[in-house]
């Protein structure tokens, strides 16, 4: 009777031995992240809107700017990159009639950054002669307040402002850069 | 049956009873009317309070309408979150300022012609908040990155978190002498003086010149310091004191951002 009853107990410490052991394993298993859950990001609820903007650049063979283009340009709703204190190459400059609202970098879009594979620097670098980016502008502050952006511009590592445009009846209208505003407003 | 004997056949049957032993077994919605094509892999604030990294997979991942598949790729973020960006200390620490998403829309990156692969990106339109997109691929390449867009292996922990620095925080490069470089003090200058006379980098200063393949000569305030923006490798390391300054300066600019400064700065490492 006492043998039986060991035996029964050393069969039941076994089965909890195999049932831990699956259970670490099952927890080993378990996805950090459930691609089951599908939460979606946000969207808006209320009437915050971007500036999404699509240029072509081209540069000559000394690295300046000698040619802006927006092949695309649309105002649409949603949130923006944070793009508060962020330096850059370049610069984006929104403004309203009266001042300038927003100002950040953005990376020189004509650098093309390379992975090196020689493990001693993270990268190289090639210089695009001819090169499409995009740029996603914010047209309200964090908390959805507007901020009245109805000029945007763009410039170089110098400073030079290479673009220009104002935004009217929810459309982006380029504009040559004399022809805009004075320099007190973009510069 | 000895009292022992007993109490662990008890837990035994009381652990199968409650269920306690079964594999958690993914159960999804059925196929996507998403509405959108970014979901959250480790989110903690609102997109318009947070730095939001979106991680885009290459078609090679199969269909994202699938599950297993998606479950898959969606491995490949975890480990990416935990093992690349979670092993800097300043990402780390203030994770809760960070959102990771991703995408259920395939991009593809294949070998190109010229120095870059060719990258076919998928529709970003919903990703528009992202501070930086990378699109993630399984075939091994030489990579490119485009202002806030990057490719990449998921394991080349070191590149992500690089690239991520150029495109959230707006950190140059700081190493000679074929990199990007632009004036970010407190830590690269567009001149030696600026570089001597900025009492912003006077705990760390030790200005050395990078003198840049386009003919401009760069100033870094951390002389020849190992950090993430000026060296490679297998390990991802930390920032230097001037990277952080810019990169706390970023993230003040998050509304309700709670920011937890590194203990540990470059060469040093964390963990």
């Amino acid at each position: 009777m006492r043998k039986a009853s060991r035996t029964i107990g050393t069969i039941a410490f076994l089965l909890l031995l195999v049932l831990i052991g699956w259970w670490v394993v099952g927890r080993g298993r378990q996805p950090m992240i459930s691609a089951a859950a599908l939460t979606p990001a946000p969207t808006p609820a209320d009437n915050r809107q971007i500036a999404s903007l699509t240029f072509s650049i081209t540069s000559n063979g000394a690295g300046e700017v000698i040619g802006v283009t927006m092949v695309e340009g649309a105002i649409l709703p949603g949130y923006a990159p944070n793009v508060l204190h962020r330096p850059g190459a370049w610069t984006v400059v929104l403004a309203s009639p009266t001042q300038e609202v927003l100002r950040f970098g953005i990376p020189d879009p004509r650098l093309v950054r390379v992975e090196g594979g020689a493990g001693d620097v993270p990268h190289t670098s090639t210089f695009l002669l001819e090169v499409e980016f995009d740029v996603t502008l914010p047209l309200a502050d964090p908390q959805g307040n507007d901020l009245g952006v109805t000029a945007i511009g763009l410039l170089d590592e110098t400073g030079r402002l290479i673009f220009v445009a104002s935004l009217r009846e929810g459309e982006i209208v380029p504009f040559p850069p004399r022809e805009f505003f004075g320099p007190a407003l973009i510069q | 049956m000895t009292r022992a004997h007993r109490i662990i056949a008890s837990v035994a049957l009381g652990l199968l009873a409650a269920g306690g032993c079964t594999p958690a077994t993914p159960v999804g919605p059925p196929p996507q009317s998403f509405g959108t094509s970014v979901f959250a892999a480790q989110v903690t604030k609102h997109p318009n309070e947070a730095i939001d990294v979106v991680l885009a997979p290459d078609d090679d991942y199969g269909d994202m309408n699938d599950l297993t598949a998606r479950q898959a790729f969606v491995d490949q973020v975890g480990i990416l979150i935990t093992s690349g960006f979670g092993m800097n200390q300043a990402w780390n620490l203030n994770s809760d300022e960070v959102n990771f998403w991703y995408m259920t829309l395939s991009g593809d990156v294949q070998p190109g012609t010229g120095t870059c692969p060719s990258v076919t990106w998928p529709s970003l339109t919903d990703a528009a908040f992202a501070e930086v997109i990378v699109l993630l691929h399984p075939n091994p390449l030489r990579d490119c990155a485009w202002g806030d867009r990057v490719t990449s292996e998921p394991t080349s922990f070191t590149t992500i978190v690089h690239e991520a620095s150029h495109a959230v925080f707006g950190l140059p490069d700081e190493y000679c002498c074929d990199g990007g470089y632009w004036n970010a003090p407190p830590i690269v200058y567009s001149t030696e003086a600026n570089c001597l006379n900025d009492a912003n980098n006077s705990a760390w200063r030790q200005c050395q010149s990078i003198p840049s393949v386009t003919g401009t000569t760069w100033w870094r305030s951390e002389d020849s310091t190992c950090d993430i923006m000026a060296c490679g490798g297998s390990v991802v390391m930390e920032y230097g004191p001037g990277d952080w300054a810019i990169v706390e300066q970023v993230f003040s600019g998050l509304p309700n951002a709670s920011i937890s400064a590194p203990s540990v700065f470059a060469p040093n490492t964390w963990p």
